[in-house]
């Protein structure tokens, strides 16, 4: 664990992404790898589904994974599969599509032990 | 005289200028509740079809903006194509400020080891130099100073205010509005060897631009490390504020004392009055755009090239403004970042 | 009650001893888990509230980010987008893990660190145009960052407890079902064992004592025997002298008494 504390990755459309990099989560590192992936048009779900996996246990320095939810639906077998402690991954909601908590999948296992009244 | 030199082209930029969208317009787009809506709109009017034809479903704001960022490039070409000098260099000129961002684009982007591709891609259209592609496969930041001063008019910019061992180490912000000021004191002086009409109104033109562009430097380096001293560097050597105004931003603190120096001058005195910040770059805005309805009005001057240029900005703003409100349902905000001055007089 | 459900131990009063230090054990042990268990449930539900209030915020607060993101680049054009995008150095905001203790169940807990690393390349984008909006959409996607290392705290934690709650469950259940059952019939086997052991050895004693009591009257019946053979034997020699008297009286006035000799009787008695 580095001593500065670990990284929050991110993966997300450019709109999303750029602003996470501007409140300061992003960072490239000696190996110039990058912590966050910014999702266009022409990224496949493999190039995804990469990201997420190294950045859910490969790499030792992330604590934190931010995923938007349009996004994490693409890879969902993976986002459901991940049930560790650490890293925390996070859906987050896009620009455009607004944010359904229903479909998040540490929501959706909250709501169910909550019996339905976890609204 | 001047129309049988670039009649035909001014007739085609007020062609164009007069297919831009119109106040009714932007109110028939703003009852829109999709974007699929709104291309349908775009597409009953105006050329904006030929553009919008492959866009697929769910439409997305970019892809919307992308279509008009495309039309008026190809406006752009078009007029650039059949313009005869002093019109072609003029219209030179109006491509300069791309060329500033592309090239900035350029830096950052092998700064940041970004692909070749990666970065071309992002390149405006309008700007390009031909040597581009070549310096960001090299992606050395040292061969792109050298053959931006070979091979682009940047040079003249670049040679007096940037070394080639700034670029690696002064802020890419910094060099951006080093050179956008070298640019306009230039295209201050190209215009001084035009004809008399053309000079004054786009000096007029040029001044605001002049102010804005100090205006907003000072307003936006506030909590940033920029300090004073370099911040008067980037202020131009003219502008209707020129020098006493650009003395009084150099000190300011707060935008309120921005405000106050504005407030000395009429033509300001109404954005002065303004709430905030952004309510006075709105205003400096529509202070532009209302200047280049006036520009418009008139005929026989290139100054009208330049007016015609802010519009195209100004659609590509609104179109921006308003498929992103839509999109994120934020349509009570519409009004916030839309500018219709209505075109059509 | 089967052989499987205890445990195979010799059925002695020392064993017993131990088992039911062990069932006492299983059954402080149970009550113990089982305290915990609330606790961490508790515990768990006051997180999943948390999370949903938090996740319900979330909605709005990124929405605002979005949107003076949008603002920012309206004023700025796309050249702030790209000054950010290409403008990453080192991460200016991490997050650190601390731990909290519930229950024995070790939480990490994040907390957002400012690394102090500047952001140099980034820091001036829209200086020419949109900066001020810049700073604001920084600003408001600051704002969702400390809200979503918030989200993760609690959401580590939710996972981590429900992983505790399921272990403790798991403990309690096995104590309950399994553990205490199975001593518990082990005590009742040696007990059921020992008390047999008791009655085997009551009878026991019994038998000896009946045999005791057998062999002595036995011998009694021995001794009065010899004792009743010897009178018996007096009695027979009494009257086999009576006889011989009789025998010895007829051969004297008999031609049969003339043939013995009186001193030659008892040679008549073998």
């Amino acid at each position: 664990m580095n001593e500065d504390g670990d990284l929050v990755a991110v993966i997300g459309d450019e709109d999303t992404v750029t602003g996470f990099l501007l409140a300061g989560v992003g960072h490239v590192d000696e190996r110039q790898r990058l912590n966050y992936l910014v999702v266009g048009e022409r990224t496949t779900d493999d190039e995804i589904a990469d990201a997420f996996k190294a950045f859910t246990s490969t790499r030792e320095d992330v604590a934190v994974v931010l995923i938007t939810q349009v996004i994490a639906d693409r890879i969902r077998h993976l986002v459901d599969a991940h049930s560790r402690a650490i890293p925390s991954v996070l859906e987050i909601p896009d620009k455009e599509n607004p944010y359904r908590p229903e479909s998040d999948s540490v929501l959706s296992r909250v709501r169910h032990l909550l019996g339905g009244d976890g609204t | 005289m001047f129309n049988r030199k670039h009649g035909f082209s001014e007739a085609f930029v007020r062609g164009c200028h007069s297919k831009r969208l119109s106040k009714r317009d932007y109110e028939e787009l703003g009852r829109c509740d999709s974007l699929e809506d709104v291309k349908t709109y775009l597409e009953s009017i105006s050329d904006y079809s030929d553009y919008l034809r492959n866009v697929q479903p769910p439409v997305k704001p970019e892809d919307i903006v992308a279509c008009c960022k495309r039309r008026h490039v190809k406006e752009f070409n078009t007029c650039q194509h059949q313009a005869s000098p002093p019109l072609s260099t003029f219209l030179e000129y109006l491509t300069y400020g791309h060329m500033i961002d592309n090239l900035m684009l350029a830096l950052n982007g092998m700064l940041h080891g970004r692909s070749s591709e990666e970065i071309l891609d992002k390149c405006s259209p309008i700007g390009l130099f031909d040597s581009l592609p070549s310096v960001v496969i090299s992606g050395n930041v040292q061969e792109l100073y050298r053959l931006v001063l070979v091979d682009t008019p940047l040079a003249k910019y670049l040679s007096g205010a940037v070394s080639a061992a700034d670029l690696d180490e002064l802020n890419v912000e910094l060099i951006r509005n080093v050179l956008y000021k070298e640019y306009l004191q230039d295209f201050m002086k190209f215009c001084s060897t035009l004809d008399l009409r053309t000079n004054e109104l786009m000096k007029n033109l040029l001044d605001l631009e002049a102010d804005r562009h100090a205006i907003r430097i000072t307003v936006n380096s506030f909590g940033t490390e920029l300090s004073k001293s370099v911040r008067t560097t980037l202020y131009t050597n003219f502008g209707t504020m020129h020098p006493d105004g650009f003395v009084r931003l150099a000190t300011c603190e707060t935008v309120d004392e921005v405000k106050q120096v504005l407030v000395t001058y009429p033509g300001f005195h109404e954005v002065a009055a303004k709430d905030d910040a952004h309510d006075v770059d709105r205003g400096l805005r529509i202070l532009e755009l209302e200047s280049c309805q006036r520009v418009l009005a008139e005929q026989f001057n290139l100054a009208a090239f330049y007016a015609f240029s802010k519009f195209q900005e100004n659609e590509l703003s609104n179109l921006m403004w308003l498929t992103e409100c839509i999109a994120q349902r934020q349509k009570s905000s519409l009004g916030e970042g839309l500018i219709c001055i209505d075109t059509h007089l | 009650m089967s052989n499987q459900n205890r445990l195979q131990v010799a059925p002695t009063v020392t064993q017993l001893a131990v088992i039911k230090l062990r069932l006492q054990g299983a059954v402080r042990g149970h009550a113990l888990l089982k305290k915990k268990a609330d606790a961490l449930t508790l515990r768990h539900r006051a997180v999943l509230k948390a999370i949903v209030e938090r996740k319900t915020t979330l909605g709005e607060i990124m929405r605002e980010a979005h949107f003076s993101w949008t603002r920012a680049r309206h004023a700025g054009g796309e050249s702030v987008k790209h000054a950010v995008l290409d403008g990453v150095e080192r991460a200016k905001v991490r997050v650190r893990a601390s731990e909290e203790n519930v229950a024995g169940v070790k939480i990490p807990k994040f907390f957002l660190r400012d690394t102090g690393a500047e952001q140099r390349r980034m820091e001036l984008a829209g200086l020419g145009r949109g900066g001020a909006r810049v700073r604001e959409a920084r600003g408001a996607f600051e704002k969702a960052m400390t809200l979503l290392s918030e989200l993760a705290s609690l959401q580590t934690a939710f996972v981590t407890l429900d992983e505790a709650i399921r272990t403790t469950n798991r403990r309690v259940n096995a104590l309950e079902n399994y553990v205490t059952p199975r001593l518990q019939n082990t005590v009742k086997y040696i007990l059921g064992e020992l008390d047999e052991l008791e009655r085997e050895e009551f009878f026991r004693l019994k038998k000896v004592q009946a045999k005791k009591k057998r062999d002595v009257e036995q011998a009694e019946r021995e001794v009065a025997e010899i004792v009743a053979d010897d009178e018996a034997l007096r009695i027979a020699s009494e009257e086999l002298r009576a006889y011989d008297d009789v025998v010895r009286g007829e051969g004297g006035r008999g031609a049969g008494g003339n043939l013995i000799e009186t001193e030659q009787d008892e040679d008549l008695l073998f």
